[in-house]
Order: structure tokens, then sequence, then C-alpha cells
């Protein structure tokens, strides 16, 4: 059953507390719980993470909304440290990325196949192919430098092989800038899974960018440093397709649904009891922001929510593996490349084009995310299992 | 079988989790065509490339006491083996300090988890973390005695501190296990007992008799720690096993 989002009010905002035991609660079990389950707490992190980082801008930007965003900043934030500190401090940064990677996979498959706009859609999984190829060199990178296998956490949700190369999805800016939905024309879902998505790609950005120089590694420090590169391109790309004539009160109504709309997807598949209960108990937090939200929005700008918000719930986000979508984007679109904002052939760049310039140049010592993976093929119990024998290994007894 | 997400407490790690699923990820990376050819080879250049412009992670201080500038610049005379020697001092005074740490940890666990039966008792916890505190002790004022700041991180002890890192993060986990506690200590007996073997060799050969002695006494120290911890390691797998538990105590 879908939620109504006008009826529904939710927990008011003085009524939304924490302690720190709860905020610092037990941890999931990396071994035991499913990975969709991580997968959500990930999600979520970059939902709020966004949640709190677009606060903070309109606040810079508005005078007099200071106050109420930093009420529901204040609790946006809790939220996000409740959920980011159910990852267990077994996870090593290397197998959060992972995770991180397959969010932007399953995920953006997700919506890629909910986004009713052609153009959008097709924009996701022109990303999606690209988080592919990353999911595939750190699994490279967790077997050749750590002797761990990528799949103790993918789960076999998802495939482990090349995408689009990370190598060539370096581009200029100007080929990372794309068209945005229409506010006025555009489907409910279409602003919920842009707004999603761009959350999900700017908390994995920071993620790389905080975590990269722990490693010891060179060739660790070299593969985030150039992923990184390319999530900052996916944040450009993501925050383009959203219609930048949105108000700033409209922006923040549209946030507080997404993240409603988020959570009761969480809340609707999870596998863990604990969890769940967790997620139905920040659906409830966030129909009380929304509707916070909502009311400033007819105060201040004097408009009817009805006007920017669906009255129920679309379908929720699928926490699946889209294993068949995924392959037959990979079949049929590694080889595009972008242009401005259209997506061609890569016999249509002519040699010159701005980005082929650029990745040259970044390229020119050599490319990390190439050697990394140099004849690499996910296997099993990582590469060694098929070395046995160069190091006379005995087989079976 | 696809996966059942349903399925409570069972370890999802391992690919026979999912059959299925699993044999279609084999089929796709074989499928997978790496975008370039090779192998690890290419990792291990770039290292040595990295490794042949090294600067290392760190340098010894110059002597901030006037007793220290007089024994440097009479060092400096001879060798540079008293910076070799404090760099060493330095790392057991750091071990020897996240040591007393690490056995405060592991406290915690042994009193919730209690096990009469299999040890430690919490007297010989305390007993063991308080002759880490008297080692650390040692090395600080061994260190202040050769005029040296025993506050400087030098670089060994940056180096083990990185090591024990991964120490601290099993006993200080609330969801670790005696096993895994008992086993983490065991590791960190193990490089405390060559460490202070090491200390002694160095003490000797640089003719500090006064201190070889001092440092004998904490290594048979030491080597008591770590026979018990291996004790106590073995009494919890044997009862593991007779009880048939993983992971965690009933």
């Amino acid at each position: 059953m879908s939620l109504d989002l006008f009826k529904e009010q939710g927990v008011p905002l003085d009524r939304q507390v924490f302690t720190w035991r709860e905020l610092a609660g037990m941890p999931i079990s990396k071994l035991d719980d499913d990975a969709f389950t991580r997968v959500r707490i990930i999600l979520m992190n970059g939902i709020e993470a966004e949640a709190v980082r677009f606060s903070h801008a309109a606040a810079r930007m508005n005078r007099s909304l200071q106050l109420p965003l930093a009420r529901v900043r204040r609790i946006d934030q809790h939220q996000q440290t409740m959920v980011n500190w159910l990852l267990g401090a077994d996870h090593s940064q290397l197998e959060t990325t992972i995770g991180f990677e397959q969010v932007a996979v399953e995920v953006t498959a997700a919506v890629a196949q909910s986004e009713p706009d052609p153009y959008l859609a097709s924009v996701y999984r022109f990303g999606m192919l690209e988080d592919f190829d990353h999911l595939y060199r750190f699994a490279a990178l967790m077997d050749r430098v750590e002797g761990k296998d990528a799949n103790n956490i993918l789960q076999s949700y998802s495939d482990v092989r090349p995408g689009r190369p990370t190598s060539v999805e370096h581009r200029a800016p100007e080929d990372d800038l794309r068209n945005p939905y229409d506010r006025r024309t555009c489907a409910p879902i279409t602003r919920l899974n842009a707004y999603t998505i761009m959350a999900a790609e700017h908390m994995t950005h920071d993620y790389y960018m905080v975590v990269g120089p722990q490693f010891a590694d060179p060739v660790a420090r070299q593969l985030y440093a150039e992923i990184a590169s390319i999530e900052e391109q996916h944040v450009t790309q993501y925050e383009s397709i959203i219609d930048p004539t949105e108000t700033w009160l409209e922006k923040w109504v549209i946030h507080e649904a997404t993240e409603v709309y988020n959570y009761w997807s969480c809340a609707r598949q999870e596998t863990n009891p604990r969890l769940r209960a967790l997620w139905e108990r920040m659906v409830s937090y966030e129909l009380g922001q929304l509707h916070f939200a909502m009311e400033l929005f007819k105060n201040v700008e004097h408009r009817d929510p009805a006007e920017i918000l669906p009255a129920t719930l679309p379908e929720p986000i699928a926490f699946k593996s889209h294993r068949a979508f995924v392959r037959d984007v990979l079949r049929n679109e590694t080889d595009l490349r972008a242009i401005g904002t259209r997506f061609v052939p890569k016999e249509q760049v002519p040699p010159d084009a701005a980005s082929n310039q650029y990745r040259n140049q970044l390229n020119k010592d050599g490319s990390p995310s190439e050697i990394i993976a140099a004849g690499w093929r996910w296997t099993p119990g990582t590469e060694l299992v098929n070395m046995g024998a160069l190091v006379g290994a005995e087989g079976r007894p | 079988m696809a996966h059942d997400s349903k399925i409570a407490a069972m370890n999802r790690t391992g690919i026979g989790m999912s059959p299925v699923d699993g044999e279609q990820m084999v089929q796709s990376a074989r499928e997978g065509i790496p975008s370039m050819e090779g192998s690890a080879a290419g990792v291990q250049t770039v290292r040595e490339q990295y490794i042949s412009e090294r600067t290392g992670i760190g340098s010894m201080p110059p002597p901030t006491t006037l007793k220290g500038v007089a024994k440097a610049a009479a060092a400096l005379v001879r060798d540079q083996r008293p910076n070799v020697f404090l760099d060493r001092l330095g790392e057991r005074l750091a071990f020897e300090r996240t040591g007393v740490r690490l056995y405060d940890a592991l406290i915690c666990h042994i009193s919730v988890l209690t096990d009469k039966t299999l040890g430690p008792t919490m007297n010989e916890l305390r007993t063991i973390r308080d002759e880490e505190h008297r080692h650390f002790e040692l090395i600080r004022n061994t260190i202040e005695t050769m005029g040296a700041d025993p506050t400087v991180l030098t670089p060994a002890a940056d180096a083990v501190s990185v090591e024990a890192r991964g120490l601290l993060q099993i006993l200080t986990d609330p969801r670790s296990s005696r096993s895994q506690c008992l086993h983490a200590i065991l590791v960190a007996e193990l490089s405390d007992n060559d460490g202070w073997k090491m200390l002694i060799d160095l003490a000797r050969s640089l003719g500090h008799d006064d201190l070889v002695g001092r440092f004998e006494q904490a290594a048979r120290a030491e080597e008591n720690h770590l026979a018990k911890v291996r004790g106590w390691l073995t009494a919890q797998v044997n009862a593991d096993t007779k009880e048939g538990r993983v992971g965690v105590e009933a």
C-alpha cells in the first residue's frame, strides 16, 4: 500500500529526538546481514548527507529560512549519524567502497527502469555503466592489494566485469552537463529519482575523498584519486538534470519528499527486523519534516504543495539484483560517449574533442584503473585460486 | 536456488549461499574482457617506482635537553647508533603504552564474558596490564636518562602503532568473542616478546650494560604473558570445539 503524503502527518519536529546511545547503536553484521541491508544503509547515509548539504546552502542564501532550516538540519544530522553508524568496524574502507559501488549499480539500475523520461533514463544508464566499471576496478584492487574477494560484500547480486572503462570516463566539464527536467511538466517520480541519485553520487565522491589518502598502497591512492574524479563528474551530471528554476523552498520540499520516499522504500523491503523498525521510525520523522516544509512553502510562496508532490508515493525503489537489465545496457551502451548533453557512439567523437584532450593529459603517466585490473577477471576466492599450480600447490586430498 | 533474503543469522558471504546467482557471476566474469592485458606485475612496478622515490615516514628529533645535546654531540663523534637505539626504545614505549589499553579492553570483554572454568581471571589480567604499564615506565625513564624526549613519536613507534590498529579494532569491538580477543592479544604478545629481545641485543651491542639486566627482567615477564595467553586461547578454542561454538559465547 502506498503512502499518502498529505494525509500522513508523521511525528512533529519537537518529538523527533535521539540519545547518543541510539546514534551509536549496534552495527549490522557484515557476514550475516543481506547485502541489500548494507546497500540501504549506504544509500540513506547519502540521502541524509545531501539533506544537510542542501540545508546549509539554502541557509546561506535565505536569511528568513535560517532558523527553520537549522531545526530540521539538526535532526538530519542525527538521522545520518544513526544510519551511518550501522556499518560495523570490521568493514574495511575498501569493503565499504564495494558497498558504495553496489549501491551505484543496483540503485541506479532501479531508477533507470522506473524513470519515465527517456532522455533521463539514458542519463542514468550512462552513469550506471561507469559505476559498474568502478566496481570491477575496486574488486581488482581488493584482490591484488588486500588478497580479498569482493563477493564477500556483493553476495553474488552484482556482476564484476568491465563496463565503460574508467580510463575513458574522464571528460571535459562541458561534456558532463545534461539537460534538466522541466519542473512544470515532469512526473513526480522524475524529481525523486534525480534527487536520490544525485545524493548517492555526492556521498560516494565525499567518501572516496576521505578514505583515498588513508591507503598506504600507491596504486590504491591513485585509483581512489581517479575514481573520485569521476564521481565529481557524476555529481556534476546528476545535479544538472534537476530544473534550476525550482525555488529554494520548492527544492526543500522535494528533498523532504525524497527522504520519505527512500526510507519508505527501505522499510518496505528490509529483511533485518531491527532495521525495518528503524526505517519505519525514520519514515514518520521525515513525514513530520515534510509537513513542516510544506507549511513554509504555503505560507512564504503561497503555493500549493500538491503542485509539486504526488498525493501518494510511486512504486518503491526496487532493492534487488538488476543483473539482466545491467547486462542488457552493458551489451548496447558501453561504447557510448558524451558530447555536450548528448550520448553518441564513440566513433562519432572527433579525435580533437575536448574530452579526449582532457583524458589524454590525465592518463599521460599511466592509468591506475588499467594497471590495477590488467588481465584481471573476477574469480570466486580471488585470482590466486587460479594460480595455485604455479606455486606447486597440491590439488584436493 | 536463488537468494532467499529472509534467512536469518546465517553467513551470506560465500558463493555457495547463492548457487544460481553465483554461477551467473562466474559466467559473466569469464565473458568480460579486461580492457588491458597483463597481470598484477603492473601494481608491483608502480610500487617500486614510489619506493625508489621514498623519503621515509619521518626522522628522529634533535636532542632538546642540555644533557641530551651533550650526549648527542658525543655520540655523533662516534656514530649514529644511539639514534637507532632511541628509535627502538620509542617503539617499545609506544607498544607498551598501547598494550596497557589493549589489556584494559580485554578486561572489559572477559569481565562480561566470564567463564570461571577457562580463565583468565580478572586478577591475572590486571597483573599483566600493570606489568605492561611498568614496562612503559621503564622505557620512559630510560629515554629520559639518555637525555632524550620520551613524548616523541619515533619512526619505529609510528610503524608499530599502525600495526597495532587492527588489534585495537578487535579488542575494542563489543561484538568480538573471547577467542577473537585472546587471539588479538596473542599477536600483541608475540610481537612484544621479540621486541624486547631485539632491545636487549641492541643495549648489549651499544654497551648499555646497566640496561641489559632490567630489560631481561621485563623480557622474562613478557615470556610469562605469552605463555599464559597461549594457554588461555588454547583452552578457549578447545572449549569452543567441545561446545560447537563459533564467534559468540553462549
